[in-house]
């Protein structure tokens, strides 16, 4: 191989844009001329030498470049607009097949079209620390993508908020989650990445998971997909409990999560919590859990109490059942797609078979469920 | 240089389209800064002027900011009106008509390099950087934007608007240069042709 062709190979592996034939040529050549190996690691090196970059440079140009802005009069807009102008359900019609995101390795990005509403405020500089912070929040009825500065995606669930500040990335990758996110981690072992979730710390050690932990719910759960995760409990104890794929943590949110109490042992101390497995449901695996990501609400004999809660976040309504026995009613079946009132309609179908009767009405945001024309066998429609 | 991840690019440029999102606006800005003034740098020689053309393209960024979703890869999209805002700038200055980059004299701004343990040492770094400043214009812009910027040849391609078997051959050559400069030969002795395009 004459000596002009050497050196494109050489380039394209250094470049990244040596294909499979390329790769095997220059080795061939490698062995056909051994002295090429101390050329080809020097170059390497000198190829991964990075030159150095000064962040203040950047911030000094940027101040410049806003004061430059300014004194020409060009409009910055609104400051902090904390309301899309564009306002969608959350049962909006999927625009994109998410039906893979379970299976996809690290570094997937989920992009969002304007499709869902939420609410954002950001550059929260808090006068002590003076470092801008990142606060993502959805009200129920609406959820969200964003991508942190690594390049991992998370997608919030309704009525949830994520936090992260300009310290991300720097030595670790630190997130703060109140509610539900699913999360797809950027593979990279020299920087963690921690989610604190109220008194529980998780340490992502692999990929795609999601983390459930809303502020007025009896249990917080964490669910792997693909990876591994840690969590542990700081406040409790130091022991760390490593989830596998298809598992999910369980935790009782109801016993004290502090170690107060001279006399308790170390058991009493722990809160209630299991292992368990992944709901997958049906011949195509979907998991029960991360349903919501597709806009699915799955429920397996769930009462009508959890029902109405998990319904409350993903329509942005809020419930008033005028009998409370009502609530003990169960249910089995999943939403994907459906409106309001056809979800309503299909549980107020099934309860009727088993004589449970109720009607409802739609006032605005809330959904009044009465129940007292019970007792009437037969249902005339009107 | 460190680059921001491109999905992370993408979401802040939703940020800035949709919400005016001045935080993202200055992620983008100190993201890009570095490369950019460094690459303009390179065909403009003055120092403020390269900081007014970044700003100017930065400028053009928050009016356009509408439609800046729809960018499909903005790092390129900067380097190329990076690029384009340079050139007009040195026709402005030189009255010249030419848009070949070759015929204007290019310099590379030189920044200190990670001491690392390694093969290299300082001494050779810098006689590498020597040699770098020394590659005709073309040559020394398409090893900057392949191996400091991290630009793939097509693209790097599309900033300088040459072909991408013209930036394949170009690394080449800054390569071959550099080995034979600081005694990395191949082969007994290959003779370099100096000033080969």
């Amino acid at each position: 191989m004459d000596n002009d062709h050497i050196w494109n190979l050489i380039a394209k592996k250094l470049a990244g844009e040596a294909s499979a034939g390329d790769l095997k040529e220059l080795e061939s050549a490698l062995r056909m001329d051994p002295d090429l190996h101390y050329s080809l690691e020097a170059l390497h090196d000198m190829w991964k030498k990075k030159s150095q970059q000064e962040p203040e440079q950047s911030e000094i140009a940027f101040q410049k470049h806003m004061e430059r802005m300014h004194s020409i009069g060009v409009d910055m807009g609104s400051k902090e607009k904390s309301l899309s102008p564009d306002v969608y359900p959350y049962s909006t019609p999927r625009f994109m097949n998410w039906k893979s995101l379970a299976y996809i390795v690290a570094g997937f990005f989920l992009i969002t079209v304007g499709f869902y509403f939420f609410s954002i405020r950001n550059a929260l500089v808090t006068p002590a620390s003076q470092k801008p912070v990142w606060e993502v929040e959805t009200k129920n009825g609406s959820k969200t993508n964003l991508v942190l500065p690594d390049g991992s995606s998370v997608c919030l669930n309704a009525g949830s908020r994520l936090s992260y500040d300009s310290t991300y990335g720097s030595k670790i990758r630190e997130v703060t989650l109140s509610g539900e996110a699913y999360f797809d981690v950027v593979k990279n072992p020299g920087k963690p990445f921690i989610i604190h979730a109220g008194k529980i710390n998780i340490k992502v050690l692999g990929t795609v998971f999601d983390v459930k932990s809303y502020p007025g719910e009896k249990t917080m759960e964490a669910s792997l997909i693909k990876g591994s995760i840690e969590v542990t409990i700081p406040s409790v104890s130091s022991k760390k409990i490593i989830l596998r794929p298809n598992q999910k943590l369980v935790i009782d949110k109801s016993e004290p999560l502090s170690s107060s109490g001279v006399n308790k042992t170390a058991m009493m101390q722990m809160p209630v919590m299991s292992i368990q497995h992944l709901n997958r449901i049906g011949s195509d695996s979907i998991i029960a859990e991360t349903g919501w990501v597709q806009n699915r609400l799955y429920f397996n004999d769930m009462s009508l109490r959890e029902l109405l809660k998990n319904m409350e976040r993903k329509y942005g309504v809020s419930f008033q059942v005028n009998d409370s026995s009502l609530y003990s009613i169960h249910f089995t079946g999943s939403f994907k797609d459906e409106s309001l009132t056809q979800a309503l309609d299909a549980l107020r179908l099934t309860a009727a078979m088993s004589t449970e009767d109720f009607k409802y009405e739609l006032k605005g945001n809330q959904v009044f469920i009465d129940n007292s024309s019970k007792g009437v066998q037969s249902i005339q429609p009107k | 240089m460190p680059t921001i991840a491109s999905s992370r690019i993408q979401y802040l440029q939703t940020r800035i389209s949709r919400f005016d999102d001045q935080l993202a606006y200055k992620e983008l800005f100190t993201g890009f800064y570095p490369s950019l003034i460094q690459f303009v740098s390179g065909i403009i020689k003055s120092r403020q002027s390269a900081e007014e053309i970044v700003s100017d393209l930065f400028m053009k960024i928050w009016e356009k900011r509408k439609t800046l979703e729809e960018i499909h890869n903005l790092r390129v999209y900067c380097f190329v009106s990076a690029r384009h805002l340079s050139i007009n700038q040195l026709e402005k200055q030189k009255k010249q008509h030419h848009s070949d980059i070759d015929n204007y004299k290019t310099r590379l701004i030189h920044t200190a390099p990670n001491p690392e343990e390694c093969m290299i040492s300082a001494e050779m770094m810098r006689r590498i950087q020597e040699i770098v400043e020394k590659l005709p214009p073309r040559c020394k812009l398409s090893f900057k934007l392949v191996k400091e910027y991290g630009f793939k040849y097509r693209e790097a391609a599309e900033i300088l608007q040459v072909s991408e078997k013209t930036v394949e051959n170009q690394l080449a050559i800054a390569l071959r240069k550099i080995s034979a400069a600081v005694h990395f030969d191949i082969g007994r002795s290959i003779p370099v042709i100096a000033g080969l395009h």
